[in-house]
């Protein structure tokens, strides 16, 4: 088997990340502009990659929401939770006969948790509202000019059309000189 | 035929060589054959005259323009001066026409047949006509009988309007030297990409469909000095369009005040009327789009671009910048 026959193999993902030197991503390249297989393993590659870039953010730590379930909860049942248990076991630290607050105590606290959960939602739901509005990314202005000449270069390539013949009817300024410079000479 | 000759173009090769056997059935090879001469005698004659543009979209004068190719060197063009608009003379390399193109754009969108016998500049011609695969008329070329050479062309809108046409109301068969030397013609300064670039590209998130309406996509670049923003080139052998795509949301405010235009649902901001500069953001990127085309190919291509997302409300508004805030704080994204 020719090194042009030979497939990739593990080499394709390194294509699709962009991690693969020279000369092996001509040899690649140079494979796939043949191999229909291989080019099919590297379009499936790059949807994967695509689709794994499109996931939501990764889970929070599975201890996370038990963490937090143990917010409300009494000190008690926090306390034997056992030291990972930060907030409920400092509460705890604060000595037994501190642990059990009275009812309008507890009403107190409820009612300015409540308070904080309350603001901290609207805050998050008009944040959210407010850049839910708006259009991503930072703000651009196309070169609309310099598009317009390569637009005439680039289209000029399909025959028996005239762009370029357009461009210079109604370019606003003068032609550009090629990007060489090199001097024009037309002789019979 | 036409497969091998389209595998030649950077960007056709691939996946779209499965998509150069989806040409439009019925054409006759006889046409095919006039074409690709009027393609070969384009360089391979040498001729000068006289051409008229005309754009009935612009509402103005046909435009004149005098014409010198010399065979193995290149083409002088000069467009002659109107009380509006100076005198411009430009010089086109030979090599910058893609021989291979042409018959492959056009059997992808059209139906190719002959269309009797005519007359332009006093020269006998063969007209091949480009049907459209539905029905209707989208253009015809007058060939000249003697050389090959195209000697007018007509394009029609799909209501079936003159949208543009050239034709040489004088021609003779010898290239002339000119008295100075004219600038060049725009050119590009950076290489096409090949199927696999394109591929990282389109994995990056730019949108880069290989068709829009009728047309197929033919060449992509980087645009020069810009190393983020992709130019898609697309053709139908009648008319092309030019895809400039870069991330970021368009700012409207820099262009003043400005036309506005809604085209196949999509709210875009409108410069100069031939070229149509279109422009518009969708999905975190800004598209301008250059095109040399008939209102209706536009729209056509339009349509199958991305489309600016519509105004979200309610709770669908809160989740979606809720989201954009986690994405700037997910070290993940």
């Amino acid at each position: 088997m020719s090194a042009r026959e030979r497939h990739p193999g593990d080499q394709l993902a390194a294509l699709v990340d962009g991690r693969l030197g020279e000369p092996d991503r001509s040899r690649v390249v140079s494979h796939l502009t043949s191999c229909r297989a291989c080019l099919a393993a590297y379009d499936a590659q790059l949807v994967l990659k695509g689709m794994l870039a499109g996931l939501p953010q990764p889970p929070a730590p599975p201890d996370l929401s038990e963490r937090l379930a143990g917010v409300g909860r009494g000190a008690g049942a926090a306390a034997g939770r056992g030291r990972h248990g930060h907030w409920p076991a400092s509460r705890a630290a604060r000595g037994p006969g501190r642990g059990g607050l009275r009812p309008r105590t507890r009403t107190v606290r409820a009612g300015q948790a409540g308070a904080v959960a309350l603001t901290f939602s609207v805050l998050a739901v008009g944040t959210g509202y407010l850049l839910g509005g708006t259009t991503p990314g930072a703000p651009v202005v196309p070169p609309v000019d310099q598009y317009v000449l390569e637009h005439a270069a680039v289209s000029v390539g399909v025959p028996l059309t005239e762009p370029v013949l357009s461009q210079l009817v109604r370019a606003s300024g003068p032609l550009l000189p090629s990007a060489t410079g090199s001097p024009v000479r037309v002789r019979r | 035929m036409v497969a091998l000759a389209l595998v030649a173009s950077p960007v056709l090769t691939g996946s779209s060589q499965a998509a150069s056997a989806q040409v439009v059935p019925g054409s006759d090879p006889v046409a095919l054959a006039l074409l690709a001469g009027a393609v070969q005698a384009e360089t391979a004659v040498s001729f000068t005259g006289v051409e008229l543009l005309s754009d009935p979209d612009d509402g103005t004068d046909p435009t004149m323009v005098d014409v010198s190719h010399v065979t193995g060197h290149g083409t002088v063009v000069v467009v002659r001066g109107t009380t509006t608009n100076p005198t411009r003379a430009g010089f086109q390399d030979e090599d910058v026409r893609r021989p291979e193109l042409l018959v492959g754009l056009l059997q992808r969108s059209y139906r190719l047949v002959l269309d009797g016998t005519g007359s332009v500049a006093q020269r006998d011609a063969r007209i091949v006509a480009a049907q459209r695969p539905e029905g209707g008329l989208a253009a015809r070329f007058w060939l000249d009988e003697a050389t090959g050479l195209l000697l007018r062309r007509d394009v029609l809108d799909r209501s079936g309007r003159l949208s543009s046409s050239m034709r040489f109301s004088q021609v003779r068969l010898s290239g002339e030297s000119v008295a100075y030397l004219p600038p060049l013609m725009p050119s590009v300064r950076t290489a096409s990409l090949d199927q696999v670039a394109l591929h990282q590209w389109a994995a990056g998130g730019w949108p880069c469909p290989e068709r829009i309406g009728d047309l197929t996509l033919f060449d992509a670049r980087p645009v020069a000095g810009a190393s983020d923003v992709l130019h898609l080139t697309y053709s139908d052998g009648l008319s092309t369009v030019s895809v400039f795509v870069q991330p970021g949301r368009l700012d409207v405010d820099a262009f003043g005040p400005g036309a506005t235009a809604v085209i196949s649902g999509q709210l875009v901001l409108v410069r100069g009327t031939s070229p149509r500069e279109l422009l518009w953001s969708a999905g975190g990127f800004v598209l301008t789009l250059v095109a040399d085309a008939p209102a209706d190919t536009i729209a056509g291509a339009l349509a199958d671009l991305p489309h600016t997302a519509p105004p979200a409300s309610g709770w669908s508004r809160v989740e979606r910048g809720l989201s954009r805030v986690i994405s700037w704080v997910n070290p993940f994204d």
